[in-house]
């Protein structure tokens, strides 16, 4: 018998109110044929788990009796590295001590152990696999646990839509600074391409601008910078100077700031706005919008991967190979251990982690 | 003989139209003719709003057609038809056909021109009708160059399998433009259902004639920005099978374009086209991402330069339209010129009456 934890939801609500510790017992004499049994590794917190559990999500798991409540409940978070512990007679794609993230969103990640089927679950190499295949470096725990949301994005925008040429071509960001703005600045680097990352003024830019061309960003400016018309011929220098053009535009951010991203297209160029929960509009003058046809549409990785498995597995294969390379770096999280039996029960964990958040991306590890 | 001919137009951009156009008086002496040359004369030419941003020096269309070559001089104007009067040995067209040109840039507001074939670009112009052909008017044949293919593109360019079951929708803003009137005819042969909205205070018989137009339903822009158009109006409109595949504006910015955002159902396109105050879009990033709303844009000028073939194409399905009676020409306003007259007067009158509604102007 494995006594089990999972935090659960059974109404929306701010996750302080309405989060509550699951406790249950998986019989792990009795899996079936094609179950396995997975134990938590890490898990973190995303805004959009916190807007699953506010109920102003578009995409959410159905609350369900199945873990034993006592009222219909939903398990909480959708990122999460986990470890094969047992699996049942006819399981052929996991062995016990494989790693393993889950196939699809709303699996409900926030938990100490789960009981699942074969198909919920995607296999990654642990370290141990990655060393005996003669690679460099194995995953760590946050980069299993933080792989299936921030990286795939930065990926999968980059190289779904447009197609960038090698060399000569460019993108332009906003949200330089943040998690998939780092992963885009490197993914370039490493497919070739161009960048332009704006970034909030700030005392220490100089020391952002060193990082994030450490990283392999082309080129670091700043808001003002990108919503002035004197700057505009210095980017048209730099395209110039690689014959290619800037064919798209990734803006998390919205507002005037969308604009200045936007108007740096080339004609025919694509905007794609991503992580829209928070920010403002995304708006685009007429003019620019005609003449220069540039089309904005949204980026939703739930949504693309919904349906595209083979295009899923392929994302996802990629980032794991530059990580076993060390040719990427993960973006950090600050980490918490859980500590089974303690004082704090595990949902008091994930409250203080939605607080934390601000800070900083959490993860929870076990 | 040869003929007296003149045209308007102009050197400089501007907005004081009646000085930056000009009265240019040119002969065309058809006894020396060349053989890849042909003299047209003009049957009816239009004013397009293109037309008057163009000399604003708003809307960039590369002039193609000087009078006199050493003498940049542009014609204004891109829509019109023109008969053929005469032509060279070599030109494939035959005196009686009627013609457009394919290309944006031609400087239609003349009463005559003399075309040349040149090698690099063989196919200048599309033969619409004929005089021993009935089967389309003047009037159609004048106003075929924007208005319909801008139409016919935005309802093909975007939503590439609209449902014959009647469920798919558009929705479009300025409905009773010209565009508008097309649109709503050319859905209608589709199967396809629309809503067109119209500035406050119209007469019940312009409501009437959107209808007639085959507007499935005319909205008032109040209806439309009302608290429960989005909750209960638009719902109860379409039915639960009901998709809004395309939003159509033409009228710039703002609430009403955010409001045409969010009219769209899933997967759905916001077209902005043919705006010309300005003005900015301004959309929710939740529906783009969420709802996989895409914001595009359309002008006709940019996929003809892209794709010539693709004007004709398009005029000719609108051909068969015509005469298979499938579709009818928009209201216009006809204006005689007479042989004698200034053109440059005529057609800043024109202009300045356009914004009463589309002006033509008919030769003799």
């Amino acid at each position: 018998m494995i006594t089990a934890q999972a935090v659960v939801y059974s109404e929306h609500g701010e996750p302080k109110d309405v989060l509550r510790t699951h406790t249950y017992e998986i019989d792990d004499d009795k899996i079936a044929a094609n179950q396995i049994i997975v134990k938590t590794l890490g898990s973190p917190v995303n805004p959009s788990d916190i807007n699953q559990i506010q109920g102003v999500y578009p995409s959410k798991p159905d609350k369900t009796t199945e873990l034993g409540t006592s009222e219909p409940s939903a398990p909480c978070g959708n990122e999460g590295l986990f470890e094969i512990i047992k699996v049942g007679s006819n399981v052929s794609n996991f062995k016990v001590g494989d790693w393993a993230v889950p196939s699809n969103v709303n699996f409900g990640t926030w938990r100490t152990h789960a009981l699942a089927t074969e198909d919920q679950f995607t296999r990654l190499p642990n370290p141990e696999q990655s060393k005996a295949a003669g690679k460099p470096s194995g995953l760590t725990i946050n980069q299993g646990a933080t792989i299936l949301v921030n990286p795939m994005t930065a990926y999968l925008m980059l190289t779904h839509y447009v197609q960038l040429i090698p060399g000569k071509d460019w993108f332009i960001q906003n949200g330089g600074n943040s998690a998939v703005g780092k992963y885009a600045i490197q993914i370039s680097k490493l497919l070739g391409f161009n960048s332009i990352s704006v970034v909030r003024d700030r005392p220490n830019l100089n020391e952002l601008e060193s990082e994030l061309k450490g990283l392999g960003a082309t080129q670091v400016i700043t808001e003002e910078q990108n919503g002035s018309r004197e700057f505009g011929p210095t980017i048209k220098n730099w395209v110039k100077e690689t014959g290619g053009e800037i064919k798209l535009a990734l803006n998390c951010v919205g507002g005037k700031n969308s604009t200045g991203v936007a108007r740096k297209l080339a004609n025919n160029g694509l905007m794609l706005t991503y992580g829209g929960m928070s920010f403002q509009p995304v708006i685009l003058p007429t003019s620019l919008h005609i003449f220069k046809n540039i089309t904005s549409a949204g980026f939703w990785i739930t949504a693309l991967l919904k349906n595209d498995e083979e295009l899923k597995n392929k994302t996802l294969s990629k980032i794991v190979e530059w990580y076993e390379n060390e040719q990427l770096v993960d973006a950090k999280s600050l980490e918490t251990p859980f500590v089974a039996g303690g004082a704090k029960q595990l949902h008091e964990y994930y409250q203080e982690a939605v607080v934390n958040s601000a800070k900083g991306k959490q993860l929870i590890t076990y | 003989m040869s003929i007296q001919a003149q045209a308007v137009t102009f050197t400089d951009f501007g907005k004081d139209l009646p000085n930056v156009l000009k009265q240019t008086k040119f002969v065309i002496d058809p006894a020396n003719l060349k053989s890849n040359q042909l003299v047209l004369k003009a049957l009816a030419n239009s004013v397009n709003p293109s037309d008057i941003h163009e000399i604003f020096g708003g809307y960039r269309i590369p002039r193609t057609q000087y009078l006199n070559p050493d003498e940049p001089l542009y014609v204004g104007g891109n829509e019109g038809v023109f008969r053929v009067v005469e032509v060279g040995s070599d030109v494939k067209f035959k005196k009686g056909d009627w013609l457009i040109a394919k290309l944006p840039g031609f400087g239609t507001w003349r009463s005559y021109a003399l075309a040349t074939i040149e090698a690099d670009d063989p196919e200048p112009f599309i033969k619409i009708s004929s005089d021993d052909d009935d089967s389309l008017s003047v009037e159609q044949a004048a106003t075929i160059s924007i208005n319909p293919p801008t139409a016919l593109q935005l309802l093909n360019q975007f939503v590439k399998d609209w449902a014959d079951d009647g469920n798919d929708w558009v929705i479009q803003n300025a409905g009773n433009s010209s565009v508008s009137k097309f649109v709503t005819q050319l859905a209608k042969l589709k199967n396809v259902k629309t809503i067109s909205i119209v500035r406050d205070g119209k007469s019940d018989e312009e409501i009437k004639e959107l209808q007639d137009f085959h507007a499935t339903k005319v909205l008032t822009e109040s209806e439309f920005l009302a608290e429960d158009f989005l909750s209960k109006t638009l719902p109860a409109l379409i039915g639960p099978k009901g998709k809004v595949r395309l939003a159509l504006n033409s009228i710039g910015g703002g609430e009403a374009v955010t409001q045409l955002a969010n009219s769209l159902s899933h997967d759905g396109f916001l077209v902005t086209f043919g705006v010309i105050g300005g003005g900015q879009i301004s959309i929710d990033p939740r529906i783009q991402l969420f709802k996989n709303i895409t914001t595009a844009a359309y002008w006709l000028t940019a996929n003809t330069k892209k794709n010539p073939q693709s004007k004709v194409d398009t005029v000719q399905t609108l051909l068969e339209y015509y005469k298979q009676g499938k579709i009818v020409d928009t209201p216009l306003n006809k204006i005689q010129f007479k042989e004698n007259e200034n053109i440059q007067k005529v057609f800043v009158n024109a202009i300045v009456n356009s914004k009463d509604g589309k002006q033509v102007i008919f030769y003799e």
